[in-house]
């Protein structure tokens, strides 16, 4: 069964976690099991002995089990606390193993709505943050009531067997009865998720501050109010089925309930009548008997929860073990040979009848392009929107592989290379960069360490982009957190100075070939010029391939290719493309009129 | 006390947004802290008839009306609980939202204010726990409930106890009082150590896991192998201080330890007092017996209503984060007495006037806009040009009215648009920001939201806008849902297509004055000359401030004004500007040379 497999899957990687902590667990199973037995124990002697049904040193011997029961709850508080403890610090580990995956899985992985929604519930074990300890504990909690059980059905052998027989009955029906409920409540919970989803993206609407100028703009208090009262209602209608389902097995579990409270009082009232037990000992196997249709009860439950959470281990799993295309070949080299790496100065790209279709889609985005890009050269890609610029960069870049067709760096397929070094060689400035919640260093930096020497490296990034100035009237300069997600007193770098940011990022990355992708948007005129003309200076020597509408950039660069409908429609150099008459010189002639 | 005052006040507004949930709430705690008494009753008449004789008929009678007594409240109880939790979730959803259309309420400036988004933060964890559970809204509920019929089942079993023999109840009382007072001081360390550091630690981590989740960091993330470094971080985090915590976790596992101690010693001589009474023939073997069981329960139920009422404890500084985000002074849509209004043939066009407007930043020390004045007549097309930070972005918000100017005004056709009623200004004047959003539904609505437009103006102004073919392509065509992640089927635009939508959605709404901010940054040369050329068309007879870095806008508008340092430099058609070789001409050559170099 899956839940069994699942189950040492996790054990083996708790225990590569943390190794005490299964011995731990076990520990403190053993003392809960007993741990009620022995104030049971206590009861009984007691009563006995005070009715006078008991011999000899009852009252000692009472005691003693007293003393036991005192001592398991001390030892009780402290392993709880500890298993606690240990339980919150795994999941740290748990996290970081799922985000590595996250971070470094296939690009396209990334893009595909069944990946998303594998990992939206892989990470329900996660994020909601008490459902791994729920987990965890729901193992322990299993254990230890099948320990009760056992416990209690050897206390209560005494009790003709049919009845004991019958209780079993009645309490693995209702078990089974409650699971197949459950199993029904998956696929509920699976229709939930969207919804919660929604929800959730209708708060991220209102309360998030980047919505907040589109709120208050277009006034959207009542959109936001009537599609959430849409959701909030769809929800509660799926909400009130899931729990209906829950419910619905209600009378049965009562009967049978009911049943076995009132069958045990009534054959243990026979026994103690019949002589055969004490009263003492009719509380104790009453207790016992409770606590046997509670502990199978809490059994279910710990199953159940087990079940439940199952499924969303299972999605864990099957996300951490999701190959990688990408770095498939790495993996299928024998032991001791390395993936060649890529040198960090520029090399030649070649592009061999590339072709390229989104997965999932039937759309050819890039059809048979040919291309290449010499060291050094110079390298501008223009098109109208969708005519695949982007797309044909970042397979250059390898975040896709092409679909038909090769391409060779130095002449050698890109797939070969070394994963990691592949992705490090390119030093990249994207439309959608991103700033990060950390310092501004840390921004540039990224992923290095900062220390005293890269902070001056640092500031000399900031003078090149004309930072400098702004940085240093902050708070912590160059150490300031950007914006206040994480801690208060943080700024805010307006639109263009974020871009500036985001471009000392990729020259500190200082990567053998440079990628630019509408780096001037944010920019006014004169920090455009100034990009340009550090760009310029900084990339002397790599290769540089700029993505741009702005044909102003033509003036620095080599070539220029024209893609239009995922093809190359013209390449040359300005002069040559401006005497060819066709698009290029079109769009050139439409946004050079203004200037000239 | 503040606490228990609040939550009064909380539990009457539940009651208001669903009228059955106090009732149901209240039978459910009766039921609940009246339970035992049927086991508790039963037992005792079975060791009385076992004592006295055994008259079968009445045992069984009596076992039967025990069965059925449990049937029935287990079905009662099954039916309660169900209604509870949907009735809960269901005020949680409906508190939730209103504290969404709070957010909307708020001014803006207040967004930016660190304290009202840490008390919205705070607030949120209440819907949206993300490290811990104790200030789940659910989960208070139900501690609440789970107090309440503790509580009320101690009183139960005490005045039971008292009428057995009033010796009984001294010790537990007395010792468990004590223990649980030692109990309440251990979770009170243990609280703290789990939620100040570790929660703390949490929003740390989150961001990390946000780093890794969400996508639209992949790129970044892969091209940087950010992997390793992100699990390192995350790593170095928890493992520094986790060795602290250790030893406060053994601080308050000796404090719990005492606390246990005290409360078996209590529950121990409770037994010893119940055996000596029956001992010396006080009491019955059948009391005896029944409070022996009696003890037990009132041992578990004071140690459940404690944990109960601490876990409310630990949620009541977010509770208390949600009531004073609830209570923040809100802009309101609805005019005040005072406020006029705009009706729609005064908001189709107008005159705007700043006049000696200055403004900073809440918390700034420098001014970002210093003694702006200028006027916009009807029908105007004014670009604004400025560096980065120059406070371009700051004259639209101020515009918009997003923000106040701490001196100086702003006239709407003569009209002081403070006094102006917000939602009716809204559709006077509107914007596409650089930064503009294109929502997860469908096309329609993020066209027009939630008011009624005609179909064909709809499709006017795609046409106008040159998404008429794309929106037609779509499998449901303007019904279709935009975005992949919360809808299936959802289609994903281009970025230059995003933008033509925004720029359609502004142009649908009517407004005398539109603003557009770097509106064409993201469309090809073409597109962008279709729109600057039919700009005047598109723009109809409304006024219009456009901002963009490209300086081949400036030529289609009618003046031009400069903003340097929160200061307007200069003011005038392009030829003037470029007359005075001042700013301007500066900006404007320095992008038109790399056009000459090579033209």
């Amino acid at each position: 069964m899956s839940i069994v497999k699942n189950m040492l899957k996790m054990f083996r990687l708790i225990a590569g976690f943390n190794k005490k902590y299964w011995w731990m667990c076990l520990g403190y199973i053993l003392l809960r099991i007993f741990h009620p037995f022995c104030l049971m124990f206590f009861i009984q002697l007691f009563i006995d002995g005070v009715l006078g049904d008991a011999q000899g040193s009852w009252l000692a011997r009472s005691f003693l089990f007293l003393g036991g029961y005192l001592l398991g709850s001390c030892l009780k508080v402290i392993l709880e606390n500890f298993i606690q403890l240990d339980q919150k610090s795994m999941m740290v580990d748990m996290s970081a193993l799922f985000c590595k995956k996250a971070a470094e899985m296939d690009y396209e992985c990334t893009e595909n709505p069944e990946v998303l929604a594998e990992m939206d519930r892989a990470s329900y074990v996660l994020i909601f943050g008490n459902s791994w300890s729920a987990y965890l504990n729901a193992i322990n909690i299993a254990l230890i009531s099948l320990g009760e059980f056992v416990f209690c059905m050897a206390i209560v052998s005494s009790i003709p067997f049919y009845f004991t027989a019958g209780i079993l009955l009645l309490s693995l029906g209702n078990i089974w009865y409650n699971m197949s409920a459950q199993r029904k409540n998956y696929k509920l919970f699976r229709e939930q998720m969207p919804l919660e989803r929604r929800f959730r993206y209708f708060n991220k609407l209102a309360c998030d501050t980047e919505y907040g100028k589109t709120m208050r703009i277009f006034d959207l208090e009542d959109y936001i109010r009537q599609r959430g009262e849409e959701n909030r209602r769809e929800y509660l209608n799926l909400f009130r089925h899931i729990v209906r389902n829950e419910e619905s097995r209600g009378f049965f579990q009562g009967i049978s309930g009911a049943g076995i409270e009132v069958g045990i009082m009534a054959v243990l009232a026979f026994q103690v009548y019949a002589g055969r037990t004490t009263t003492g000992g009719f509380t104790m196997i009453l207790n016992a008997a409770k606590r046997l249709s509670s502990s199978l009860r809490q059994l279910f439950t710990g199953l159940v929860a087990l079940y439940r959470n199952d499924k969303y281990i299972t999605d864990f799993f099957v996300f951490l073990e999701r190959p990688s295309r990408l770095r498939e070949r790495e993996k299928l080299l024998p032991s001791g040979i390395e993936p060649p790496k890529l040198p960090t100065e520029p090399g030649r790209i070649e592009l061999r009848n590339v072709s390229f279709t989104y997965p999932g889609t039937e759309h050819q985005i890039i059809k048979n392009v040919s291309l290449t890009i010499e060291p050094g050269e110079r390298l501008m890609i223009v098109g109208e929107n969708g005519a695949g610029k982007t797309t044909l960069v970042k397979l250059m870049m390898r975040l896709y592989d092409a679909t038909e067709g090769e391409i060779l760096y130095n002449g050698i397929n890109i797939k070969d290379y070394e994963y990691d070094s592949y992705m490090k060689h390119f030093s990249e400035v994207f439309q959608d960069f991103h700033i990060f919640d950390i310092s501004v260093y840390e921004n540039i930096l990224f992923g290095d360490s900062v220390d005293g020497e890269k902070r001056l490296r640092g500031d000399e990034l900031l003078q090149h982009t004309g930072l400098k100035e702004r940085v240093h009237s902050m708070v912590n300069r160059g150490d300031t957190i950007l914006t206040r997600r994480l801690e208060e007193g943080g700024t805010n770098l307006s639109l263009g100075q974020q871009q500036m940011l985001a471009f000392a990022r990729s020259v500190y990355k200082n990567g053998g070939t440079i990628v630019m992708d509408e780096p001037t948007a944010s920019l006014s005129s004169l920090a455009e010029s100034r990009l340009y003309q550090k760009f310029q200076e900084l990339s002397q020597g790599k290769t540089a391939i700029f993505v741009s509408h702005r044909l102003s950039s033509s003036s620095f660069c080599d070539r220029i290719c024209v893609l239009a409908g995922g093809q190359v429609a013209e390449y040359g150099t300005h002069r040559e493309l401006m005497e060819q008459g066709g698009i290029y010189a079109d769009m050139y002639r439409l946004q050079a009129q203004y200037y000239v | 006390m503040k606490k228990i005052s609040y939550i009064l006040r909380l539990y009457r507004k539940m009651g208001r947004i669903d009228r059955g949930f106090l009732p149901n709430l209240a039978a459910l705690v009766i039921l609940d802290s009246l339970h035992p008494l049927n086991g508790v009753y039963f037992l005792y008449y079975i060791v009385r008839s076992l004592e006295t004789g055994l008259n079968l008929r009445a045992v069984s009678l009596g076992l039967c009306l025990m069965g059925g007594i449990e049937l029935l409240y287990y079905l009662a109880m099954k039916k309660l609980r169900s209604v509870n939790r949907v009735k809960s979730m269901n005020i949680r959803n409906q508190l939730a939202m209103e504290l969404q259309q709070k957010t909307i309420r708020l001014p803006f400036q207040e967004l930016e204010n660190p304290e009202t988004t840490l008390a919205q933060k705070k607030a949120l964890e209440i819907f949206y726990p993300t490290q811990a559970e104790y200030m789940d809204f659910l989960n208070v509920l139900n501690c609440v409930q789970v107090m309440l019929f503790s509580v009320l089942q101690l009183l139960v079993l005490s005045v039971l106890l008292f009428c057995i023999h009033w010796t009984l109840v001294l010790p537990l009382l007395l010792l468990g009082t004590v223990s649980l007072w030692l109990y309440t001081i251990a979770g009170d360390k243990k609280f703290r150590v789990w939620d100040k550091e570790l929660v703390a630690i949490g929003r740390k981590l989150s961001y990390f896991q946000e780093l890794a989740t969400n996508f639209s960091y992949a790129k970044e993330v892969r091209l940087y192998a950010m992997g390793g470094w992100i699990v390192s971080k995350m790593k170095g985090l928890t493992s520094s201080y986790i060795k602290g915590i250790r030893k406060s976790v053994l601080h308050f596992s000796l404090v719990g330890i005492l606390s246990s101690l005290l409360l078996v010693l209590g529950t121990g001589i409770s037994f010893l007092r119940l055996g000596q009474l029956t001992w010396l023939g006080v009491i019955h073997a059948a009391d005896f017996v029944s409070c022996v069981n009696v003890v037990r329960t009132f041992e578990a139920s004071m140690v459940r209503a404690v944990e109960a009422y601490m876990t409310i404890g630990q949620a009541m500084s977010y509770l208390q984060a949600y009531r004073q985000y609830m209570d923040f002074p809100e802009s309101p849509r609805v005019p005040r007495t005072g406020q006029r209004l705009l009706p729609p043939g005064e908001r189709a066009q107008g005159e705007i006037r700043f006049e000696h407007v200055s403004f900073r930043y809440p918390g700034a020390e420098d001014y970002t806009l210093k003694d702006v004045s200028f006027c916009i007549k009807p029908g105007e097309k004014v670009a604004l040009v400025g560096e980065n930070g120059s406070g371009k972005t700051t004259i639209i918000k101020l515009l918009l009215r997003l923000y106040r100017p701490e001196e100086g005004k702003i006239y709407w056709n003569g009209l002081d648009i403070s006094t102006l009623a917000l939602s009716d200004y809204r559709k006077a004047v509107t914007a596409v920001f650089q930064d503009f959003k294109i929502l997860e539904d469908t096309a329609r609505n993020n066209l027009c939201f939630s008011e009624q437009q005609p179909e064909e103006r709809i499709w006017e102004v795609l046409e106008e806008t040159g998404m008429r073919e794309k929106v037609q392509s779509l499998p449901l065509g303007l019904d279709s849902y935009l975005g992949k992640t919360m809808y299936e089927g959802g289609q994903e635009l281009s970025g230059g297509e995003k933008q033509k939508l925004a720029i359609a959605r502004v142009l649908l709404r009517d407004a005398g004055m539109v603003v557009m901010d770097e509106p064409t940054a993201m469309l090809s040369p073409r597109v962008e000359y279709e729109i600057y050329t039919h700009f005047s068309q598109l723009v109809k007879g409304r006024s219009a401030i456009y901002i963009s870095h490209r300086m081949s806008s400036c030529r289609f508008c009618d003046w031009i004004m400069v903003l340097s340092g929160g200061v307007i430099r200069e003011k005038g058609t392009h030829e003037e500007l470029m007359a005075l070789d001042g700013e301007y001409c500066g900006m404007y050559t320095a992008q038109a040379k790399f056009y000459e170099e090579i033209g």
